[in-house]
């Protein structure tokens, strides 16, 4: 049979792969780093966006980097 | 009596019997004719005058069969019998050349459908007039007492399984136990033993088949899936199909031949090409919702203390089964009464009983009968009954992939979809009634679920199962606890699906995806996981696993010394990579792979191989370390 379309878990790697080469030219070392470093998280989610029939990988990457975002304000204000 | 072996002949059907006395094997002769059919491209009575003075015709008439593919309307057939299925085949070849029809119901092959025909169900019990002296529905019948041999060649370092092998010796394995002796004694040990059947699986297959055929047994070439002996009497039986035929046939042609038989019962004409169900035009935004496959939710890598897996009996075949799943039920226009699978994709029609469907429900409730008399038998039987089960659950598995083969005679994707889709929603189910009770879900894949109970103890288990089976009405049971489960990562850092050890609740361990489980993996570093694995058996508590890693590791460091300093028997360093007639067997060799005749090594490839055993014992220790903190 062969699949036609390939499954959430590869389009979430390949736009990973994708967005990794883009922040890595990012000049601020500092800001360069954490953004590969929450960019490496944003798999996280993808297991819950399969529910959704037609989920667009950057919608997961996205979600995945608020989400990031999120908890390591959480953990800098200690709340 | 039991029929083993049949082969067409003219007029005749020679069978290979094994009698009542159980010692050799005699021929047997039964007459018979065999059937072909014509769909006619024009009037089928005049396609029967057309044909009819052909002189290898002995009988030709019409019928009426149900026509493909939504098995609602009738239509006539013409159908006849010669002395010889070559006969056969020349005549309806003749007929397609001249346009008036094409040939049907050519599946299965004709031997089968003449024995089925007949009523002479292979290895089962017959009286002298050739009627089964069994009833052929109940799984739990008296196997033919067949001496039977399997037979393996060896090489120098072990079964020889590449076509470059040298052979110097084989193994036979008997009823009785094993005999091993030098190549040149094959036909000779073949004789002293007298088997009724020798099977063999591997290269070098016409020196087997001469030694078996000099003591009188039928030869079987096992080139699907390597069942035992009950396992492939079972499948001849379902299947009306000869032993050494059943050995060649994959799992799919077993299931297609059970459901073609179940065709010709049920008057559907069987087309003699897939009926080529193909996908409809889809638009690419559509792809991803029609597109997908069971739900697998990977798991994050990490130690887990009190896990319990439940898996689903033989759920997809259960949701082709009681869906009424069947390429003609699937989206029939002339369908008043259907259900609507999950996600709005397909109607499937409840007016009448899909053919996969039937045959995959009856293989089901074959199967439960053979689990359920297992409970109580002794270990003989036992064996043999497990066998059985184990040859039906092969069918099962294949199944579904069949359903969504478009070149499969009864497979279409729009059922395929409409299983993935109940499987699917059942696995949400699941996992939001598992939380719902305050369980953590750890990985969730196609039909088994993991969650971290944080408990040990099988009735707190079982009433994970209940949850589970109200959740979604499907059986399910315990496959096992965990007293602790490590998922180990991957290159990437994440948990890969089906990838874990874990330390079950009775002591033993269980292993899947990681090296000593995979086939190219030399028999050295297979030791090498068995011990550190033998060493992680023993621990039970976080404290105890940290202890047990660090001996593990002290292990390896003296076992990559002996690497090194090139003590390692040879015999331990073959790596058997390919398949089929690719099969390869190496050493290797200063980073190059060296046929396994010739001798070499390379003990950075080795050392290197240990890495992976290695790095997972200090990811181990790292995550105790991390959880202590």
């Amino acid at each position: 049979m062969g699949r036609t379309a390939p499954s959430l878990r590869v389009g979430v790697e390949s736009e990973i792969e994708r967005l990794k080469k883009i922040f890595s030219s990012i000049e601020d070392p500092e800001l360069r780093e954490a953004a590969i470093e929450s960019l490496e998280h944003a798999a996280r989610l993808y297991n819950a966006f399969q529910r959704s029939p037609s989920s667009d990988p950057i919608e997961v990457i996205i979600f995945s980097l608020i989400t990031e975002l999120y908890r390591r304000l959480r953990k800098s204000c200690g709340c | 009596m039991w029929v083993l072996d049949a082969t067409p002949a003219r007029g005749k059907i020679l069978l290979r019997v094994l009698g009542k006395d159980s010692e050799g094997l005699y021929d047997l002769y039964v007459d018979a004719r065999y059937r072909g059919y014509i769909d006619p491209l024009i009037d089928a009575e005049r396609l029967v005058k057309r044909v009819e003075e052909n002189p290898s015709i002995e009988e030709i008439w019409v019928e009426e069969w149900l026509k493909p593919p939504f098995y609602r309307e009738w239509k006539k057939i013409v159908a006849f019998e010669c002395r010889s299925p070559e006969e056969i085949q020349e005549i309806q070849e003749r007929v397609e050349l001249l346009k008036l029809g094409s040939r049907v119901n050519t599946y299965p092959e004709i031997l089968q459908t003449t024995l089925y025909r007949l009523r002479i169900p292979m290895c089962t019990m017959l009286r002298d007039s050739l009627e089964a002296a069994e009833t052929m529905d109940s799984p739990l019948y008296n196997p033919p007492p067949i001496r039977w041999a399997w037979v393996k060649l060896l090489a120098w370092y072990g079964e020889a399984l590449s076509p470059r092998s040298r052979v110097i010796g084989f193994i036979a394995e008997t009823q009785e136990g094993s005999l091993r002796g030098s190549i040149e004694r094959l036909s000779e040990t073949m004789e002293d033993l007298k088997p009724h059947i020798v099977l063999y699986r591997g290269p070098f297959k016409d020196l087997v088949k001469v030694a078996a055929r000099s003591s009188g047994a039928v030869f079987i070439y096992i080139q699907g899936v390597p069942i035992g002996v009950h396992g492939l009497i079972e499948w001849c039986r379902l299947s009306y199909t000869p032993l050494k035929i059943v050995g060649r046939y994959s799992i799919g042609r077993v299931l297609t031949t059970i459901e073609a038989l179940r065709a010709h019962e049920k008057r559907y004409i069987v087309p003699h090409r897939p009926l080529g169900f193909s996908e409809p035009p889809r638009r690419v935004e559509a792809l991803p919702i029609f597109d997908r496959g069971g739900y697998i939710m990977r798991p994050k890598p990490g130690v887990y203390f009190g896990v319990v897996q439940i898996d689903f009996s033989s759920l997809y075949p259960s949701i082709i089964s009681r869906y009424n799943i069947s390429p003609e039920t699937v989206n029939d226009p002339h369908c008043g009464r259907y259900v609507q699978a999950p996600e709005a994709m397909h109607r499937i029609c409840l007016e009448r009983r899909g053919l996969v469907a039937e045959v995959i429900e009856g293989l089901i409730s074959r199967r439960l009968a053979i689990k359920e008399a297992m409970k109580g038998a002794q270990k003989h039987l036992k064996n043999v009954l497990d066998e059985r089960q184990e040859a039906i659950k092969w069918v099962l598995v294949a199944s579904f992939g069949y359903l969504g083969y478009r070149n499969a005679r009864f497979g279409r994707i729009d059922s395929y979809e409409c299983v993935t889709a109940y499987a699917r929603d059942i696995a949400w189910r699941t996992i939001d009634a598992i939380r719902r009770r305050g369980y953590r879900v750890i990985h969730y894949i196609v039909d088994s679920i993991f969650i971290e109970a944080g408990i040990v103890d099988r009735d707190e288990a079982e009433s994970i199962v209940r949850i589970v089976e109200d959740a979604t009405g499907f059986k399910a049971r315990v496959e096992a606890i965990y007293r602790w489960l490590i998922i180990p990562p991957t290159a990437k850092g994440e948990g890969a699906s089906n990838r874990y050890i874990g330390k079950l609740l009775e002591g033993s361990m269980k292993v899947k995806g990681v090296d000593p489980v995979r086939r190219d993996t030399p028999p050295l570093i297979k030791r090498a996981w068995e011990t550190a694995i033998e060493e992680l058996s023993k621990a039970n508590t976080a404290e105890e696993l940290g202890e047990r890693v660090l001996k593990a590791l002290d292990e390896i460091k003296i076992l990559r010394k002996e690497i090194l300093r090139g003590s390692i028997r040879l015999e331990d360093l073959v790596i058997t990579r390919g398949k089929g007639e690719e099969v390869m067997q190496v050493i290797m060799h200063k980073d190059f792979y060296q046929a396994a005749d010739r001798r070499g090594y390379s003990p950075k490839y080795y050392s290197e191989r240990l890495e992976s055993l290695e790095k997972l014992l200090l990811y181990i220790l790292n995550r105790l370390l991390q959880t202590q903190r």
